[in-house]
Order: structure tokens, then sequence, then C-alpha cells
């Protein structure tokens, strides 16, 4: 997963969907995640090549 | 979140991974997921950058990120749909590189490496050893270098040549050079470096992302106003190529900042 900007993502890497999103096309930084628990993974990097999902979540 | 579970146990074999991040404490988030069960992998974030990056106006909400790093799909998981995940599990590793087996180690390193033809090589020299999974893993790295080379050749066919250029010649350079997909892109390559017009789309292309270099600094709507109409501008003198589709995403992103300034 490399941490390429939004803004030269949408333009060398957009991708043609979901009409309504303002963040198709781009990427996630891997080093705005850290202290990775219940994997192996130290890094959002180390998912390379998979199809990931990632959800932001809160418990209260 | 049992929604989840299911979907990682689901799709997991087949290239899904499922990570949960949260800006909360580690004791309370720990707790949490013990309480709800919750089976796969989580992260932490610091900071607001996460949730402008994902698109995020609350919580929860998803991103799904497919095999070549790129976001493909927005919004609150409940409406995330099995037929979007099937629909982008092509070229996806069936397991992530940290549980690739051991005698697949070599595999895994060039694929982290973004070392494409080693990783062939190696991906082969293990399926010759009939190693664990090796029939899987070579057919998933065949898939992803299959994966990549279509994107750019997607790319070409769209127009949108400086992904050509930017993302090609990086996976050139990952390929072994007697690969016939390598032949291929070094073919799709020189012709976009001989045709004027590809070039002109490329530096229409390249004023675009230096006009959107500025959005954060952008303070009030007559900014806005202003860039929206320099990127029109870009358009307009680009009529029927890449930079009209990707002038218009970059407006709609200026819109979308706009109605949150004064």
């Amino acid at each position: 997963m490399r941490s390429i900007a939004l803004v030269a993502a949408l333009m060398g890497g957009f991708a043609l969907a979901q009409d309504d999103s303002t963040v198709v096309g781009g990427t996630v930084p891997a080093e705005l995640l850290d202290d990775f628990s219940q994997t192996a993974a130290d890094s959002l990097d180390d998912y390379r090549g998979r199809l990931v999902l990632i959800e932001l979540f809160a418990y209260w | 979140m049992p929604h989840l579970n299911e979907l990682q146990e689901q799709f997991g074999a087949e290239g899904l991974s499922v990570i949960g991040v949260t800006g909360e404490s580690k004791s309370e988030t720990e707790n949490w997921v013990e309480d709800k069960d919750a089976q796969y992998a989580y992260a932490y974030f610091k900071g607001r950058e996460i949730m402008s990056v994902m698109g995020a106006g609350g919580y929860p909400h998803a991103v799904l990120v497919d095999p070549l790093g790129e976001i493909v799909w927005d919004g609150h998981p409940a409406g995330l749909t099995a037929a979007v995940i099937e629909e982008h599990l092509t070229g996806a590793l069936p397991v992530p590189l940290f549980d690739f087996p051991k005698g697949a180690s070599k595999v895994a390193s060039a694929l982290g490496k973004d070392q494409l033809g080693k990783a062939l090589d190696a991906a082969k020299a293990y399926a010759a050893k009939d190693g664990e999974q090796s029939a899987e893993i070579l057919a998933a790295v065949e898939g992803h270098v299959d994966l990549r080379v279509g994107t750019i050749t997607t790319a070409n066919a769209r127009g949108n040549y400086l992904k050509v250029v930017t993302q090609g010649e990086e996976l050139l350079d990952a390929l072994d050079d007697e690969d016939p997909r390598a032949v291929e892109l070094a073919g799709i390559l020189e012709t976009v470096k001989d045709d004027d017009a590809a070039q002109d789309v490329i530096d229409a292309q390249k004023k675009l992302e230096k006009l959107l270099g500025g959005l954060g600094k952008l303070k009030k709507k007559d900014q806005a106003n202003s860039l929206i109409e320099k990127i029109e501008d870009l358009v307009e003198d680009h009529p029927d190529t890449y930079v009209v589709t990707a002038g218009e995403v970059a407006i709609k992103r200026v819109r979308v900042l706009k109605a949150k300034l004064r």
C-alpha cells in the first residue's frame, strides 16, 4: 500500500466508480495507522496485494 | 461487529483482510474487542487526517482498498455488499504476505519489495518443489501481475497517460525483461512517449495536479471559485481527452471543500 498523495492518485489513478465519493481513487497512507493487534502485521504496507476493508469505529 | 467477522470469514481465503481502526485508548479498545468478539485485526490512529483520507463524516465508516492500494468504495459498513467485494477480489493474494508458508518466504519477500519478476521466479521454484499452497501461490502471483499490467492497459485505453507513464515505468522495472507482459508494456510506453497528443494530455494532467496541490491552502469560497475556473479552462483546452474526466473529479472535490469555507 503506497503512501501516494490523494491528489496525485486522483489524477493518476482515478477510478470510474461511486459517483458520490470524493475519496475513491485515493489511497490510505500507511503511516496514519500503527499498533496493529490480532495480526502479525506491523503496518498497512504488510497487506500489500490484499483487498483490504478498513473500518473506522468507536464504541461510544 | 458480527458483520465484519462474517466478511472476514467468508472472503478471507479469497483475498480480503478486515482491519478495524480507532482513535480510542488501548485499554478500552481491548475490552471492547473482547466484549464484541471481534475476530479481525485492528489498529490505532491519531489526529483527524484519517477521517479526511477515508471520506468519513462520522462513525462507523469504511473504505475498501483494492490489491493495488487504491480506494474503490467508501461508506457505511452495512452498505458494503458481497457483490462489491467480489468485484475487487481479482488479483488479490490468497494469504497476506506475513502469513505465507515458510517455504515461500522468498516469494513474499520479493512481493513486499515489488520485485514481481523475482516473485514469479521464486513462486515457480516453490511450485516445482510442490510446497504448501504452491499452486495457489503461483496462480496468485501470476494473477497479481496480470492485474497490474491490466490496470496500465486500461489506463492507456482511457487516455489516462499520466498513469501509464508513472505506474507503467515502475511496473516495467519490477518485471523481467523477457516476460511477454513486460514487452507489451514497453510497447505501450514507447507509443505514449512518441505521441505528441498524449504528451500534451500528460502536461495538462500535471498542471491539474499542481492546481490541486494548493487545495489545502484554500480559506475562502472566492479562492475555490477561482480554482474551479482555472480547472474549467484547462478542461476546455483539452476536449475529448482524459483531462475532461480528471477535471470533473477535481472540480467535484473543490466543490466539496468549498462548501466548508466562508
